[in-house]
């Protein structure tokens, strides 16, 4: 479909992807440690993986981050992104059916604790549809002021939403959390 | 042009959705919120202990089968520190646990305290080296002292009298617990309330609630 090319859609997905994946590896980096056990209370790695791919996710995040804006890099940086976001839904995945709700999810470490839950399995599969949206090449339509406009202020405003959103994710839901040991 | 009109109208839309899912979700939390503070009939919502009570006692067996008691007249001081294995603060928070209870003047005898599976525990302590801490698996301390988010720490002094309390994530947070115990004040807040209108503490160990460490929650 050729809106979907559309060279501002497009933008405002690689904008938006970095934003959020720059903002997810420096959450991560002020608290490596922490991310450390949280990495490890996923329980799909061995124990002697467990700490190297804490150390690794963030700066992997943040050469997507930049990748998703340099134009060179754009289509790999964008596939890579999708294929990390997929992985971490499997994770997800894997111990909500355990029943493992209580761990932290640890997207964006400890400046924001997000209890692992079917919503952020969706949160991340409209990230992979923006990831999609932002591997495509941009068409050849002329980009106007109004354009530049637009990239700008939306992905201004798409990064606020998802700023609430997120943190109305990270409250309790009704009725308290069920504890588990 | 047209072009460029149409899409940022598409833009917009969809914003505006996202935008009416969080002020629906936002509704919702109101609603939430009108629930939990609603009166709740015979639901006692109180604390059951707090700071300058006296420590509910516990004669408990650590993971080694050592004898571990809680609260009464002891020539040190305790604290008990609540963790579990699934915990990632708790696991920063142990090394630095140790350190400041072996930086104590008088000395201080630190408690870990968990809740649930016992080989989990096992393997957390091994992995920890928690081996020279004594550490008991036991919900019921947790529920006497209504211990609801981790980890959190209790100083109980020599006469088996909570001073002070409160989720604790750093070291800062653990030696303000230390320093609420050395200057009378519940929580820095009771000593900033106590000084700023330049009266005397009127409950020098009255109801802190550890409030201290509630804007480090995470």
């Amino acid at each position: 479909m050729s809106i979907l090319a559309d060279p501002t859609l497009t933008w405002i997905a690689r904008l938006v992807l970095a934003l959020v994946l720059g903002w997810a590896a420096v959450a991560k980096l002020r608290s490596l440690e922490e991310f450390v056990g949280v990495v490890g209370n996923y329980r799909l790695l061995p124990e002697f993986l467990v700490r190297p791919v804490a150390y690794l996710l963030p700066p992997v995040e943040l050469v997507l981050a930049v990748g998703l804006i340099v134009p060179a890099t754009q289509t790999p940086a964008a596939v890579a992104t999708a294929a990390l976001l997929v992985v971490f839904a499997l994770a997800m995945i894997v111990n909500i059916k355990r029943g493992r709700t209580q761990i932290d999810c640890g997207c964006f470490a400890s400046s924001l604790k997000q209890y692992l839950s079917w919503t952020l399995v969706a949160r991340n599969l409209v990230l992979v549809a923006l990831a999609a949206l932002a591997a495509v090449p941009a068409g050849g339509r002329m980009v106007t002021w109004l354009d530049l406009a637009t990239m700008v202020l939306a992905t201004v405003a798409i990064a606020i939403v998802y700023a609430t959103i997120s943190r109305l994710g990270s409250f309790e839901p009704a009725g308290g959390r069920r504890k588990e040991a | 042009m047209l072009e460029a009109l149409a899409i940022s109208q598409a833009v917009l839309l969809l914003l505006v959705i996202g935008l009416a899912v969080a002020v629906f979700g936002l509704v919702r939390q109101i609603g939430v919120l009108h629930e939990r503070v609603a009166p709740m009939g015979a639901l006692m919502t109180d604390r059951a202990v707090s700071v300058g009570d006296a420590a509910p006692s516990f004669d408990l067996k650590d993971l080694n089968g050592q004898d571990v008691h809680i609260g009464g007249k002891r020539p040190r001081s305790q604290m008990m520190l609540f963790v579990s294995p699934s915990c990632p603060v708790c696991k920063k928070l142990l090394p630095l646990a140790k350190s400041v209870a072996r930086g104590e003047r008088g000395g201080l005898d630190l408690i870990l305290v968990g809740d649930g599976d016992i080989a989990e525990q096992k393997a957390f302590v091994e992995k920890q080296n928690l081996q020279d801490v004594p550490y008991v698996v036991a919900a019921e301390v947790g529920m006497t002292y209504q211990v609801g988010k981790l980890p959190y720490a209790i100083l109980v002094d020599d006469e088996g009298f909570i001073r002070a309390k409160g989720l604790v994530n750093s070291r800062e947070h653990l030696e303000s617990l230390l320093e609420a115990k050395e200057t009378g004040y519940g929580s820095i807040q009771d000593y900033l309330d106590a000084h700023s209108t330049g009266r005397a503490p009127a409950r020098p160990n009255g109801a802190a609630e550890g409030e201290h460490a509630g804007a480090g929650t995470q």
